[in-house]
C-alpha cells in the first residue's frame, strides 16, 4: 500500500468521524474539523440517544475504545485476523458508516495489521452489517481522503443546503439561525 | 443538564453517592447531578476538591457572589470546546480597527434598538426620537471612544425615564456601590445577565476575553459584557419594571445606608426567581420556526457572531420582536 499517502493522512489528522461526515454534509465536516463541534452542546435528542447506546451496549467487550493515530475504534475482535466493530444508532447514513469503518481497516492495514473486515452494529434496531474491504475500496477511499483534505482547505464553510436531514442535525441551530 | 441552582443559605456542598448533596442546618438535600447546569452561590459554602473534580467531570460551573451580591468569580471546568481556528479569527477582528468597529457598532445598535422597544410601549416619543438620532450617529463614528460616548448618551436619556416608569427615586446611575434601591436592582440584574452570557460563551468555542466594544484589557470576561449589552434591556430592565410595577419587590427588600444600597437575601430570591422564570419562557423563532427558550436566544446570537467571525454572514444582533 501507498505509505506516503498513509503518512499524509496522519498529518492531516483525519478522524473516523470526519470520514463519515464527508458522506453526510461537507459543511458539518468543515465546522467539526475547525473545532466548532456542536454535537455535545446542542441537546439534540438523537445525539443523546447515540451516546447512551454507546455507553450502555457492548459492556463486556475487552478491547474497547482502541486509539491510535487520530482515530478511536469502538471495539476490536481478534481471530484469524483482526475485526473492527463500530456501534451506530440508526441506519440512516449507512454508506457513511461503512466508509468510516473502511477507513479504520485502511489505517490498520497501513500499520501491517492483518485486517480486512468488520461489523457495524445497530443495536437500536437489533441489526448488524458486515463490511469487507476490497482492493477497489482502497482507491475510492483514497479519493475520499483527498476530497476531505480539499474541504478542510476551504476558507469558509460550504453554504447550508436546506435538505430535509438538516432539521434533525445537531448543527441545525447554528446553520439556520 | 438544564437547570440552574441557587444557594442562598450557608452550608456544605458535597459529592455524595455519585450525586450532589447540600447540607445546611443539619438538613441534607440531594440534588440530582444530571439536572444541574450551573450553581449560583450567594452565601458561604464549604466545599472540597473532591466536589470540584466532580463538578468538572459533569461540566457544571459554580459561580460565587460575595456578601453584597457582587460577582466574585467562577469555578469553570476545563474547556471542552476549543478551536484555535476561531481564536485566530476572533483576534483578527480585534486587531483590524475597521473590523473591530463593525462589531462594536453592532453591539451598540442592538442595545439601543432593544432599549427603544422598552420606551416605545410607554409612548415616550421625545426620548425615542433622541435614541434614533444617536443611532444615526453610530454609523458615522470612527473610533471606539466616540461610539462609547454615544452609547452613554443613549443610556442616560433612557435612564432619565426610569423615575417615571417605576415611580422610584433614581437620579442617576451609580455603581460600586449602587446609591439607591433602583441602582442596586440594576447592578444585581446586570451581574446576573453577565454570568448568564458567560456560561453560554463557555458552551461555544469563543474566547470570552477577546471583545470588541469593551477593551479586552478590562481583566474581565469582556466578550460577555459586549453580548450582555444586547440582552440587558430585554431581560433585566423588563424584569425590574415588572417587579416594581406589580409590587413584588418593595423598599424593605433593600439594605439601605447613607451612600449605598443592596438587595437583601429575600430581595435576591425574588429577583432570581423572576429571572429564572423569564429565561425559561419560550417564544416562536422566525428563522428556526420552532419555539425556543429566552435563554437560548443568547446562544443563537453567539452562533451568529461565530458566523460573522468566520466570514460567512454579517452579525445582526437579536432585536426584540415581541
Amino acid at each position: 500500500m501507498n505509505s506516503d499517502l498513509a503518512n499524509e493522512v496522519r498529518a492531516a489528522s483525519i478522524t473516523g468521524t470526519m470520514v463519515a461526515y464527508y458522506f453526510i454534509c461537507h459543511r458539518k465536516l468543515w465546522l467539526f474539523a475547525k473545532g466548532l463541534n456542536l454535537e455535545n452542546i446542542s441537546g439534540n435528542p438523537d445525539v443523546i440517544k447515540g451516546r447512551v447506546l454507546h455507553e450502555s451496549r457492548f459492556q463486556r467487550e475487552s478491547h474497547k475504545e482502541v486509539s491510535f493515530d487520530t482515530v478511536k475504534i469502538d471495539f476490536l475482535h481478534y481471530g484469524d485476523q483482526v475485526y473492527v466493530h463500530e456501534v451506530k444508532k440508526s441506519k440512516k447514513f449507512e454508506e457513511a458508516h461503512t466508509w468510516q469503518l473502511k477507513y479504520y481497516i485502511y489505517l490498520l492495514q497501513s500499520k501491517g495489521v492483518n485486517c480486512s473486515s468488520g461489523v457495524i452494529h445497530y443495536p437500536a434496531s437489533m441489526r448488524k452489517e458486515e463490511v469487507y474491504f476490497s482492493p477497489e475500496d482502497q482507491e475510492h477511499l483514497e479519493q475520499t481522503l483527498a476530497g476531505i483534505k480539499a474541504v478542510l482547505n476551504e476558507r469558509v464553510p460550504k453554504k447550508k443546503d436546506g435538505r430535509r436531514v438538516c432539521s434533525r442535525c445537531a448543527y441545525f441551530d447554528f446553520c439556520y439561525v | 443538564m438544564s437547570r440552574t441552582y441557587y444557594v442562598f443559605s450557608p452550608g456544605r456542598l458535597q459529592r455524595r453517592d455519585n450525586t450532589l448533596a447540600l447540607e445546611f442546618q443539619g438538613e441534607r438535600r440531594v440534588i440530582p447531578v444530571e439536572d444541574v447546569d450551573h450553581i449560583y452561590c450567594f452565601s458561604e459554602l464549604d466545599l472540597n476538591t473532591r466536589l470540584l473534580d466532580f463538578l468538572a467531570q459533569k461540566q457544571i460551573c459554580l459561580h460565587l457572589f460575595n456578601h453584597y451580591g457582587h460577582y466574585s468569580g467562577s469555578f469553570i471546568p476545563r474547556e471542552s470546546q476549543l478551536s484555535g481556528f476561531l481564536l485566530v479569527k476572533q483576534v483578527e477582528h480585534y486587531l483590524d480597527p475597521g473590523k473591530r468597529l463593525v462589531l462594536a457598532r453592532t453591539f451598540v445598535t442592538g442595545a439601543l434598538h432593544n432599549i427603544r422597544r422598552n420606551l416605545e410601549k410607554r409612548e415616550y416619543e421625545d426620548t425615542c426620537q433622541k435614541l434614533d438620532e444617536i443611532k444615526e450617529g453610530i454609523s458615522k463614528t470612527a473610533f471606539i471612544e466616540e461610539l462609547m460616548s454615544l452609547e452613554a448618551h443613549g443610556r442616560k436619556a433612557y435612564y432619565d425615564r426610569w423615575e417615571e416608569i417605576t415611580g422610584w427615586e433614581f437620579s442617576s446611575r451609580s455603581k460600586r456601590p449602587p446609591g439607591n434601591a433602583l441602582n442596586a436592582l440594576i447592578s444585581f440584574g446586570n451581574a446576573m445577565m453577565y454570568t448568564t452570557v458567560l456560561k453560554e460563551i463557555y458552551r461555544t468555542a469563543l474566547n470570552p476575553t477577546i471583545s470588541y466594544l469593551h477593551e479586552p484589557s478590562e481583566r474581565r470576561y469582556s466578550l460577555s459584557l459586549d453580548v450582555a449589552e444586547i440582552f440587558k434591556p430585554v431581560f433585566v430592565d423588563r424584569i425590574i419594571f415588572r417587579l416594581i410595577n406589580l409590587g413584588m419587590i418593595k423598599e424593605n427588600h433593600f439594605d439601605i445606608n447613607v451612600n449605598s444600597a443592596y438587595l437583601t437575601e429575600e430581595g435576591r430570591r425574588i429577583f432570581v426567581k423572576e429571572f429564572e422564570e423569564t429565561m425559561e419562557k419560550t417564544i416562536l423563532h422566525r428563522n428556526l420556526k420552532r419555539n425556543i427558550r429566552y435563554k437560548s436566544l443568547i446562544r443563537l446570537d453567539l452562533y451568529k457572531l461565530i458566523k460573522h467571525l468566520l466570514g460567512e454572514e454579517s452579525y445582526s444582533p437579536m432585536k426584540v420582536w415581541w
